[in-house]
């Protein structure tokens, strides 16, 4: 039962940004920026997957990738908040905390963790920085003086599945230093199982909130 | 030894990532719960709202029909009287002898001038005699001397300062805040006296009104709030106003009002 539910979610994994870029680039131009900006970072994260997936097939190292991959994660993801919480949290608080993380990320690949390793670090402290800002929205949404269905809001579906995602891997990243030895490669194979996991529900979550949009 | 690390990571990473979910499934659920409750309110809240306006659109309706029914009252026994007792007057000049024609004469002028005086008097309470020409402070100055003028109880106005130049609607809401003031003491109150205190100072005009009548019970008289007090009420929101209405069986009615004006500037 559990090795099928492995095998599915590897099958799944590859595919599981289209919906979101399928329904986000037909309804691009009818976005607010805040939505073409999770678009553009769902369709990079598309466009890495496939890349990585590429030079896996081709035996090279793809791990340089998901250095690069953090950055903008983080960047667009702190892009994407910075528009929901303009009047909760100046922007240019964003602005500092992504440069900050820039500068740590590219520290830790040159010192830390190099290119050809997991950067788990940065992983970690670029989940801590998603997981407050999706609490702080959550909260922003109950203080708001007129108050909508939860469910009819595309930035909730989104903003939940930005949460799952990173608080079930904020553990996963951390851990997952102490797991690297040869005799630990089925616990690390069984942890990057649940970290797609993880990932197919946030894009999944990602692609209603898309499609949950409507041109006012 | 290594088993027992190997378990003891495995059992971190395991116990570390249920928490975090259940923790962010948690929030989720708590800000579904916490919001849907806020929406009851939020719908509850509106409802109330709606119920209360509906009950002000009522309440001027109302009191659109009370005035027609009042004027129509007003011309068919005061004007109609007089100017069929002057049709008779008239009638009778035709028959008459000579000798009375100066008293029918004299009859029919005072008949007149009383009618005139009828249509002033109906005319003033459609519009205050001389709001237009001479403002508001003219106005209140003319409805306290009528009030006092009936000799039923004594009024003082305290309005020394000049009040600033004001929309006309803002005006005539604050005369008919006072002129049902007035009439609600006049009717309801059997007071001897009526204290009013208008005074403006850079943004807003505050108005004192007290008289010491019998006064009333807020809670358990609603059929006096339909009428005189949700009249005020509806002006006193059409103004932007607040107020608060003190009053009690034997302590007559304490009003103030304080009406922002720093929009206007």
């Amino acid at each position: 039962m559990f090795e099928q539910l492995k095998h599915l979610v590897f099958e799944v994994a590859p595919y599981a940004t289209l919906p979101a870029i399928i329904i986000g680039l037909v309804k691009f131009r009818t976005f607010p920026v805040a939505l073409k900006v999770i678009t553009i970072h769902v369709l990079i994260a598309g466009l890495v997957d496939l890349a990585g997936t590429l030079l896996w097939h081709y035996r090279i190292n793809n791990l340089f990738l998901l250095h690069i991959y953090t950055i903008e994660e983080c960047g667009l993801i702190l892009l994407f908040y910075s528009y929901l919480l303009s009047d909760t949290v100046p922007r240019r608080i964003f602005l500092y905390v992504f440069l900050g993380f820039m500068v740590f990320s590219i520290a830790n690949s040159i010192f830390l963790q190099p290119l050809t390793r997991n950067n788990t670090y940065a992983r970690s402290i670029e989940a801590a920085i998603i997981i407050c800002c999706a609490v702080l929205f959550f909260y922003k949404m109950l203080s708001e003086s007129r108050l909508k269905a939860p469910g009819q809001s595309p930035y909730f579906w989104i903003n939940t599945g930005l949460l799952i995602y990173f608080s079930g891997s904020l553990v996963l990243f951390t851990l997952s230093n102490y797991i690297r030895g040869p005799q630990y490669r089925q616990l690390r194979l069984d942890i990057w199982t649940l970290h797609a996991f993880f990932a197919i529900l946030l894009y999944l979550f990602i692609a209603i909130g898309l499609w949950k949009h409507r041109r006012t | 030894m290594e088993a027992s690390k190997d378990v003891d990571i495995f059992f971190l990473i395991f116990v570390g990532t249920l928490v975090m979910i259940v923790l962010s499934v948690g929030i989720v659920t708590f800000f579904m719960v916490y919001q849907k409750r806020l929406l009851r309110k939020q719908a509850e809240l509106h409802e109330i709202e709606l119920k209360y306006k509906e009950e002000l659109l009522h309440s001027n309706i109302e009191m659109l029909e009370q005035e027609r029914k009042r004027i129509a009252k007003d011309l068919h026994d005061d004007i109609g009287n007089i100017f069929s007792t002057l049709t008779w007057k008239l009638q009778q000049l035709n028959t008459a002898n000579n000798g009375t024609h100066e008293k029918i004469l004299e009859d029919a002028k005072q008949l007149s001038t009383s009618g005139l005086m009828n249509i002033r008097n109906i005319t003033y309470d459609m519009i205050p005699y001389g709001f237009e020409m001479f403002g508001l402070q003219a106005a209140i100055q003319n409805l306290c001397d009528r009030v006092s003028g009936t000799g039923l109880l004594e009024v003082e106005l305290d309005c020394a300062s000049q009040l600033p130049s004001l929309p006309e609607d803002m005006s005539l809401n604050i005369y008919r805040i006072l002129q049902e003031l007035t009439g609600n003491t006049i009717k309801y109150g059997s007071a001897t006296r009526i204290f009013i205190d208008v005074s403006p100072s850079a943004d807003a005009i505050r108005i004192r009104y007290e008289d010491n009548g019998c006064g009333f019970d807020m809670g358990s008289n609603k059929k006096r709030k339909g009428h005189g007090l949700r009249n005020i009420e509806s002006r006193i929101n059409m103004l932007k106003a607040r107020y608060d209405f003190q009053t009690a069986p034997g302590k007559g009615v304490a009003v103030h009002i304080l009406i922002p004006i720093k929009h206007l500037s």
